[in-house]
């Protein structure tokens, strides 16, 4: 299925190789150059999978368009792109609403990244799955696909993974996964250690038996806990 | 300029009036008070004059007066004589009782003076004086009882009362009026002229000055030296020339940073428009790809240094913008960290945390040291080679970054956290911003900002910003 975007941007430029960039990537885009017409789209109910918004329009600005948007319950995810580089506008925009925010200028590998996690979150709300490259999990369960076929996991290995899993490009503390795993048990913080290690071993041979190095890889990051990782790059 | 010129006579001119009222209005005061003075002296002085020439006017009939056969006589024509010699310009009437009241001679219906035990101390005490009224006119009475020398009688006093009109006596006052007003208005006229010329040459080198500085060019920041400045206005001309000083000094720094500025903006700008022409001339897709790779990385560098640019002039006005508030540097740290994480790891690079204390709190405005940490980080990332280790520490009322990069060579480190100052090889590219913006922050903090390189091999950078221990 192709993902249909809306591109709400004023600038011609940017307009027309966004949505080429866009499209060469394989969705289809439909442009907006100003507020009302903005509104006019949304408010038709095309059923956009992910709207790029940028702030400074003519006629309504991008923040009244999201507001009007979320006002009317729709949950379409917004990831707002904007040259106004302060935090507080930032602060402002996702609490108003917005899924992700891009300060330009951006890089498009970026755009596309946060594109692409939006859309696959938004996708996983509907299924509630988790889900990262080969890796897969059920809602409810602890059962983990790999490639499709089931991972056989200890319940703490499984917790855990859930945990990473639920956060994606955040490094999850030891001490955080210690009490997610662990809850009050009386054991110490190399118990994470132990459980990790396990995990990582599990996950390599799963990649070893599909044959090549896995895509997935849970990496450390000095005093700030772990994260899932792609060694290509993006997920 | 025209009404900065309009207020400032108008400065002047409130100046030069405010002068002339405090002395004028006191001095004119006195004045008043000298005359009004002076004024009774010269009255009082006037009245005992004609006072004792009443007196001898009485005494003089006096004389003239004689017991002969049982009655009293007088040579009336000799006394008026006498009389009139002396008081001209007014009338004298006369008369003369005994000191129970019956009349002896002369007009009957002048008035008595009353009898009073203490008053004209400075004649004898058997004459008095006194105002009265006689035809409605306003007369001076003066009352001399006499004694005459006819021992015979056996009552030998007589009361002899002269009485003249007030004519000439007011004529004097009005004279002695008119004469002083006259005179003191002269003084009061010669005082206010006077005052006004000395105030006017007192305020002249304040005109010059202000003359000076309205002409002054927009751009001129050079102190001002008013030729024979009072020495009162010296500490005034001293602060302000002080203050252009640094005016100027501000202005100059602003105008090299936008020159500087403007360079650095212009250079990838300039880069990339070769790029990119060479790019489309050239047909080769290889060298094409390796042109459109270059220009790539010539907007990321032109993108960094807008970033920065914005930063340095966001931090400058931080300070009006945001009050300080409790941050904690080991949440900070973690913070900023986590938002470096990604980069750095598709980069290649080992970015780490290592916190020392469980909480560190300082001061400060979180955005603002949120920036500045994020430069050290991205300033490690950006100088060190793929697999650069990068750490980032807290301890106790600091914070560091340490990378095992190339490391800066002691000539540069004094120089590194000056604006566009690069220490880094000319292959790298930098604004050379990123430091400055850090120092702008640590100094509006009351932060130490040390560096310490290199820490081995002649490699690595630990750049802390530290503050005070409470």
């Amino acid at each position: 299925m192709t993902p249909r975007i809306l591109l709400v941007e004023d600038t011609p430029d940017i307009a027309l190789w966004l949505g080429t960039a866009l499209r060469q990537g394989g969705m289809q885009v439909e442009f907006a150059t100003d507020g009302f017409a903005a509104e006019r789209w949304l408010q038709a109910g095309h059923g956009f999978d992910a709207v790029l918004l940028d702030l400074q329009l003519p006629g309504q600005d991008g923040l009244s368009v999201l507001q009007a948007l979320r006002a009317r319950g729709d949950a379409t995810p917004v990831l707002i792109l904007t040259a106004r580089a302060s935090v507080p506008d930032r602060v402002l925009g996702l609490n108003m609403g917005a899924d992700d925010y891009l300060p330009k200028p951006f890089d498009l590998s970026e755009l596309e990244a946060r594109l692409q996690v939006l859309l696959r979150r938004h996708g996983r709300a509907k299924t509630n799955a988790l889900r990262w490259g080969p890796l897969e999990m059920a809602p409810e369960s602890s059962t983990v696909w790999w490639h499709g076929q089931v991972l056989a996991l200890t319940q703490r290995e499984a917790a855990a993974l859930r945990v990473l899993l639920s956060s994606p490009q955040r490094t999850v503390s030891k001490e955080q996964l210690h009490a997610e795993v662990f809850a009050d048990e009386a054991t110490g913080l190399d118990a994470v250690e132990v459980l990790i290690y396990r995990l990582r071993k599990k996950i390599e041979a799963a990649a070893a038996s599909v044959g090549g190095p896995s895509e997935v890889v849970i990496t450390t990051f000095r005093g700030m806990g772990y994260m899932l990782t792609s060694p290509s790059g993006s997920p | 300029m025209i009404s900065a010129r309009g207020h400032s006579g108008r400065a002047v001119a409130s100046l030069r009036r405010r002068l002339l009222s405090w002395i004028l209005l006191p001095l004119t005061g006195l004045i008043g008070v000298n005359a009004w003075v002076g004024y009774g002296n010269a009255v009082e002085a006037a009245n005992e004059a004609y006072d004792r020439s009443l007196y001898l006017a009485a005494r003089t009939l006096a004389e003239e007066l004689s017991w002969q056969d049982g009655r009293l006589q007088l040579d009336v024509m000799k006394a008026a004589g006498y009389l009139f010699e002396n008081h001209t310009g007014s009338r004298l009437f006369y008369k003369v009782t005994t000191p129970s009241g019956q009349w002896l001679a002369g007009v009957a219906a002048l008035p008595d003076a009353p009898v009073r035990t203490q008053s004209a101390v400075k004649y004898f005490a058997l004459v008095q004086f006194d105002d009265g009224m006689y035809l409605n006119q306003p007369v001076r009475l003066a009352q001399l009882t006499h004694v005459l020398e006819d021992v015979s009688l056996s009552e030998p006093l007589i009361k002899i009362t002269v009485a003249e009109t007030m004519e000439a006596r007011q004529q004097l006052i009005q004279h002695i009026l008119w004469d002083t007003l006259g005179s003191q208005g002269l003084l009061l006229l010669a005082a206010a002229l006077l005052v006004v010329w000395g105030v006017q040459r007192g305020i002249r080198p304040l005109e010059s000055f202000r003359r000076q500085l309205a002409n002054k060019a927009d751009d001129d920041f050079s102190p001002i030296q008013p030729p024979d400045l009072p020495r009162e206005l010296r500490p005034l001309i001293e602060t302000l020339n002080s203050y252009l000083e640094r005016l100027g000094r501000l202005i100059d720094i602003r105008k090299r940073f936008l020159d500087n500025a403007a360079h650095q903006l212009r250079t990838p700008l300039t880069a990339l428009k070769t790029q990119l022409a060479l790019a489309q001339r050239n047909a080769e897709p290889e060298q094409a790809q390796a042109l459109l790779a270059a220009a790539r990385q010539t907007t990321d560098d032109a993108v960094r240094l807008t970033e920065q640019l914005l930063a340095m002039t966001r931090v400058e006005h931080a300070r009006e913008m945001h009050s300080p508030h409790t941050v904690d540097l080991v949440d900070l740290a973690r913070r900023v960290t986590q938002e470096h994480l990604m980069r750095a790891h598709q980069l290649g690079d080992d970015l780490g945390l290592e916190v020392q204390v469980a909480r560190c709190e300082v001061q400060g405005v979180d955005l603002l040291l949120h920036e500045a940490l994020s430069n050290l980080i991205d300033n490690a990332i950006h100088h060190g080679p793929v697999g650069t280790h990068i750490t980032v520490r807290v301890g106790e009322c600091w914070l560091e970054v340490e990378d095992d990069g190339p490391g800066i060579a002691p000539e540069h480190q004094a120089h590194v956290f000056e604006r566009f100052y690069r220490a880094a090889p000319s292959g790298v590219n930098g604004s050379g911003l990123g430091l400055a913006i850090v120092q702008e922050i640590a100094s509006q903090h009351g932060a130490v900002l040390s560096v310490r390189s290199p820490l081995f091999d002649g490699r690595g950078t630990v750049i802390r910003m530290g503050w005070a221990l409470k």
